[in-house]
């Protein structure tokens, strides 16, 4: 009896499907987070006869063959990157991407992450790093007593320090992007990780062209969509409960083979 | 010996395999561009005796070609055929396969494979390539043909047109293979692809659920049959035994 084993497949990749739409559900006013998407593929067959056999001698050929199906595996969590809505801090740190791109941040260990969460903060020497206190690249320093800072779309930091009218640039932030936006790897805290299927990082300036603009005093809201998550969950409860219904059948079937005298 | 067991026992073989199938279907009701099977099940005739008796064999399965609904995801990278046709991969294992699977991504290289890593072909049979400044800021016009932002065409999403269908061999991964010596299949006229979109499974939940309760009661039925055959030949053996 094969129906169970296959049932259960059916039951792991549903719960997958519920890790998958509860972590979304939790990220929904996460900075930056972009909603996810189990993808299921159906599994190997097990050819038990197959199409196209000689049925007789005048060369007739069986129509169809008979393949047994054997469950079915989530085959990938696919991130949806659509950009997620701005909304207004009115802090003058805070950062959204409007378009693509990622910001590039520097890890303790020497390597890169890219992250879309634009909170940044100052550090007691006045370089500005994520919330998590990692720098940012190109790394820029704000000078002390600095009454203001702009930064405008094109990712150009300008401080107005102490009473100088005409503000000092301190540098311009550069964006990310990859060939595969999807292959980028989630590593949590907000960033992102290159692998190997989303291919090596491009850096631009913001504003370059396909390259996303950068956004002062807004911060990139996640892109989950409440209620497609509520009305995927409920679908993935019931298609649980289906493939629990199967195994339930094919359990008694196996009582009433114990049944033959 | 009766054949009552005999017959019975086909039954109930062929109605393992159904149940197989219907588990089958059931944990791939939430698999994208999915198509359930359905068993075939066909009379075979041994007359023994003067007695016409029947058995029951299941001879083969067969996809129901049934579209799934076309469920928005606002991925670009999703797409669904509203048509008739099929997309064409070039299969992991090698070879050529066919499926509706459209949850698609683009790989390291820029190439457009499937979560499964089945690479999508164009109209003319080879891969699809998005450069590296597009990723996948693309859009995707109805008859397949891929554009970037500044309006250059970067290739042509093949959709093939597939007479019949049901007779496909599937190979897991939403693929599906060609019943040998088909002749290669021409590209669809009207594509009508529809970018954002995934097609969704085409198992109908209540359609299987009522067969798993079908297939549970009549695997009884075979069963109380062989027991019932078994009481008929030992009540004949005590009673047409030697008498005490």
């Amino acid at each position: 009896m094969k129906a169970l084993g296959i049932a259960a497949t059916g039951m792991l990749a549903q719960q997958t499907n519920v890790d998958v739409i509860a972590n979304n559900i939790a990220n929904a006013n996460t900075t930056g987070f972009k909603s996810g998407r189990a993808a299921f593929q159906d599994l190997i067959y097990q050819n038990v006869r197959s199409a196209g056999t000689l049925t007789s001698e005048e060369g007739t050929a069986r129509p169809v063959g008979t393949d047994i199906g054997l469950g079915v595996q989530a085959s990938g969590v696919i991130r949806h990157n659509t950009q997620g809505g701005l909304v207004q801090t009115e802090n003058q740190l805070d950062l959204a991407i409007d378009g693509r791109g990622y910001f590039v941040v520097n890890r303790p260990d020497g390597t890169q992450a890219y992250t879309r969460a634009g909170t940044f903060q100052l550090s007691a020497e006045g370089q500005m790093v994520a919330i998590n206190g990692f720098d940012i690249e190109p790394a820029i320093v704000v000078p002390e007593l600095t009454r203001q800072v702009e930064i405008n779309q094109f990712g150009v930091v300008m401080a107005y320090v102490e009473n100088e009218t005409e503000p000092t640039e301190l540098g311009q932030l550069t964006l990310a992007t990859f060939v595969n936006d999807a292959g980028l790897k989630p590593i949590g805290d907000n960033l992102l990780e290159a692998t190997t299927a989303s291919g090596e990082a491009v850096e631009a300036t913001p504003g370059s062209p396909g390259i996303g603009v950068t956004r002062q005093g807004y911060l990139e809201n996640s892109n989950v969509n409440i209620i497609q998550q509520i009305t995927d969950l409920i679908s993935a409860q019931r298609a649980y409960e289906m493939s629990s219904k199967a195994i339930e059948t094919a359990d008694q079937i196996m009582t009433t083979t114990n049944q033959i005298k | 010996m009766g054949s009552v067991s005999y017959v019975s026992l086909s039954k109930a073989t062929a109605l393992e395999r159904s149940m197989n199938m219907t588990a089958h279907n059931l944990a791939n009701s939430s698999t994208s561009g999915y198509k359930s099977m359905k068993p075939l099940l066909e009379t075979v005739d041994s007359p023994s005796q003067g007695e016409n008796v029947s058995f029951v064999n299941d001879s083969g399965s067969y996809l129901d070609m049934s579209k799934g609904t076309l469920l928005p995801t606002g991925n670009p990278l999703d797409l669904a055929i509203a048509g008739e046709g099929w997309f064409s991969f070039q299969l992991v294992q090698g070879g050529t396969g066919y499926g509706r699977h459209g949850q698609l991504a683009v790989d390291a290289e820029g190439q457009v494979r499937t979560s499964a890593g089945h690479t999508l072909l164009d109209a003319g049979g080879g891969p699809i390539v998005l450069p590296a400044e597009a990723g996948s800021n693309v859009s995707i016009a109805s008859d397949g043909t891929i554009v970037d932002e500044g309006g250059a065409v970067l290739g042509i999403v093949g959709v093939f047109d597939i007479p019949g269908g049901a007779d496909m061999t599937p190979l897991g991964g939403g693929t599906y293979a060609l019943p040998p010596d088909t002749p290669v299949p021409e590209p669809s006229e009207v594509p009508g692809i529809m970018q954002g979109f995934v097609e969704t499974s085409n198992v109908q939940a209540v359609v299987e659920m009522t067969r798993l309760i079908d297939i549970q009661r009549a695997y009884e039925n075979a069963i109380t049959l062989m027991n019932e055959d078994d009481k008929l030949t030992r009540s004949a053996v005590e009673r047409l035994g030697p008498s005490r």
